[in-house]
C-alpha cells in the first residue's frame, strides 16, 4: 500500500513538473536569416492602436482600447488602455528599467501592475536585442531564431511560412511564461495579435489592429 | 481583483451611460432647471447618431469612434459603437449587458452585466426628469446665453480623480438641442461627444433594448 501511495505521488509530481519544466522546443540547428524573424517587429517608432478582447484569470472577458507606443531605438514604450466609452484605465511610460505611472485607476494602480503590463507591452512589440544564439527548423519545417538575454531567459521567434509567427518565451528553469501569435502581415503590420501570459496569473489577449502610425523623430522630443 | 475591476468599469459605464441619457433629454430647452424639468417631462425617447473623439498625451490625433444611441423612458438605453470596436451597451429594466464582437460573432462582456443597478436606476430616474442638482455623484451648474452650458463637477474625491469635469454645451443656433459633451480626465485628456440626426419621440420597439 505504502509502495503504491509513492508510485501516485511520483506520478502526480511528474505530471505537475512536466508542464513547468517542458522547456524551449527542441530544433535542428541550421542557418536562417534573422530577418525572417525580425519581419513583423518595426524597428523604428511607430504607435499602435488596438482592440484588446481581454480574457482574465477567473474567466472573466472584457474588451477595453489600447495604444502603445514603442520606440526601439530609445527602449521606451507608452502604453494606454481605455474602456470603448474613452475612460483611461492605465497609462505609463517605462524606459529602460524605469516606469512612470500617468494614470492607474484601481485595481490597475498596484506596484506590480505597472512593471508586469509593461513587460508584455515590451514583449508583445520589441524584438529582442543582439543576435540570435542558436537558429534551426523545427520539425514541422518552420524556421526559428532562438535568442537569450542577460538572465537566462529564451526567447523563440518561430515563422511558420504563409501562416504568421509565434513567440515563446521560457525562464531560466524552461518554463514558459509568454506567447504571441503574429498574423499575416498588412502593410507590414500584423492585423492580429494573440498574447498569452501563464505567470504569475494566466490571461490572454486577443489585439485586432485599429491603426499603425510611424512616430516622427520631433514628435518624440 | 477581477471583482473590483469589474465595479470600477460598472461604475464608470454606469456614470457614461447616465451622462448621455441626461444630455439627450436636455433637447427641447434652454433656460432654467425647471425649464429642464418640464422639457424633459415630455420626451418619451430619443435617438441620435454620435461622434466619440479621445484626446490625451499618448495620441497624436483624436482617437474617433462612432455610433448610435437610443433611450426610451423611463430607463431604456442602447448604446451602440459601430468604429472602431463593434459592441452594444443595453440597459432594460435595471438589467445592463455588453456585447463586443469577437472572432465568433457578438459575444456577452461578463464584465459589465454583474452589478446592481439601483445607484444607476436612481440617476436615471432624476435625471430623466431633469433634476440634475439632485445627482448624488455630480454638482451641476447652469450657465445661461446663445449657447447655454451645463457644468458638471464631481462631489466627491473619489470620483475626481476619474473624472475632473463635463462640460455639456448646448447648439446656440438650434434652442435647446445638444452640441457637444466634454468629459475632462486630468492631464489634458478628454473625451468629447457629439449628437447629431436626434429624434425625439420616435417609436423605439422594447425588443431592442433587451438584445443586440
Amino acid at each position: 500500500m505504502k509502495k503504491y501511495r509513492l508510485i501516485v505521488l511520483w506520478c502526480a509530481l511528474a505530471a505537475a513538473m512536466l508542464p513547468a519544466c517542458a522547456g524551449p522546443r527542441h530544433i535542428r540547428p541550421e542557418p536562417v536569416n534573422p530577418a525572417l524573424c525580425r519581419l513583423p517587429f518595426s524597428s523604428t517608432s511607430c504607435r499602435y492602436i488596438h482592440g484588446l478582447d481581454a480574457e482574465l484569470p477567473g474567466g472573466a472577458r472584457m474588451t477595453v482600447m489600447g495604444v502603445s507606443v514603442v520606440d526601439p531605438e530609445t527602449d521606451t514604450i507608452q502604453a494606454a488602455i481605455m474602456t470603448l466609452e474613452g475612460l483611461v484605465l492605465f497609462d505609463a511610460t517605462a524606459s529602460g528599467s524605469s516606469i512612470k505611472v500617468h494614470r492607474a485607476l484601481p485595481p490597475f494602480d498596484g506596484p506590480q501592475f505597472a512593471e508586469g503590463l509593461m513587460q508584455d507591452v515590451r514583449f508583445v512589440f520589441m524584438f529582442p536585442a543582439g543576435a540570435p544564439k542558436t537558429t534551426g527548423r523545427l520539425d514541422n519545417g518552420s524556421s526559428v531564431c532562438r535568442y537569450q538575454d542577460n538572465f537566462g531567459m529564451t526567447v523563440d521567434v518561430i515563422a511558420h511560412p504563409g501562416h504568421g509567427w509565434k513567440v515563446e518565451q521560457y525562464s531560466i528553469l524552461g518554463k514558459k511564461l509568454r506567447t504571441l501569435k503574429i498574423s499575416a502581415l498588412k502593410n507590414g503590420v500584423p492585423g492580429m495579435l494573440e498574447f498569452e501570459a501563464f505567470s504569475p496569473k494566466p490571461y490572454a489577449l486577443h489585439m485586432k489592429l485599429i491603426s499603425a502610425e510611424p512616430v516622427p523623430p520631433a514628435e518624440k522630443k | 481583483m477581477v471583482e473590483c475591476f469589474k465595479m470600477k468599469r460598472t461604475k464608470a459605464i454606469r456614470r457614461l451611460l447616465s451622462l448621455a441619457v441626461c444630455s439627450l433629454l436636455l433637447s427641447g430647452w434652454s433656460g432654467s432647471w425647471d425649464t429642464i424639468q418640464k422639457e424633459s417631462e415630455k420626451l418619451t425617447s430619443v435617438k441620435a447618431r454620435f461622434t466619440q473623439s479621445k484626446n490625451m498625451r499618448i495620441l497624436s490625433r483624436p482617437l474617433v469612434s462612432t455610433g448610435s444611441f437610443y433611450f426610451k423612458a423611463p430607463d431604456s438605453v442602447r448604446w451602440e459603437y459601430d468604429v472602431p470596436v463593434k459592441s452594444i451597451l443595453l440597459m432594460h429594466k435595471g438589467l445592463v449587458k455588453r456585447y463586443t464582437q469577437g472572432t465568433g460573432g457578438l459575444t456577452e462582456d461578463a464584465g459589465a452585466a454583474l452589478q446592481s443597478m439601483n445607484v444607476m436606476m436612481q440617476e436615471i430616474a432624476l435625471w430623466s426628469k431633469g433634476r440634475f442638482t439632485e445627482s448624488p455623484s455630480f454638482a451641476a451648474v447652469l450657465k445661461a446665453g446663445d449657447g447655454p452650458t451645463i457644468m458638471l463637477t464631481p462631489r466627491d474625491e473619489g470620483l475626481a480623480k476619474i473624472i475632473t469635469g463635463i462640460e455639456i454645451a448646448l447648439a446656440p443656433d438650434r434652442p435647446g438641442l445638444i452640441s457637444t459633451i466634454t468629459i475632462s480626465e486630468g492631464e489634458g485628456g478628454t473625451t468629447v461627444f457629439k449628437f447629431s440626426d436626434v429624434q425625439i419621440n420616435a417609436m423605439l420597439n422594447d425588443s431592442m433594448f433587451r438584445s443586440p
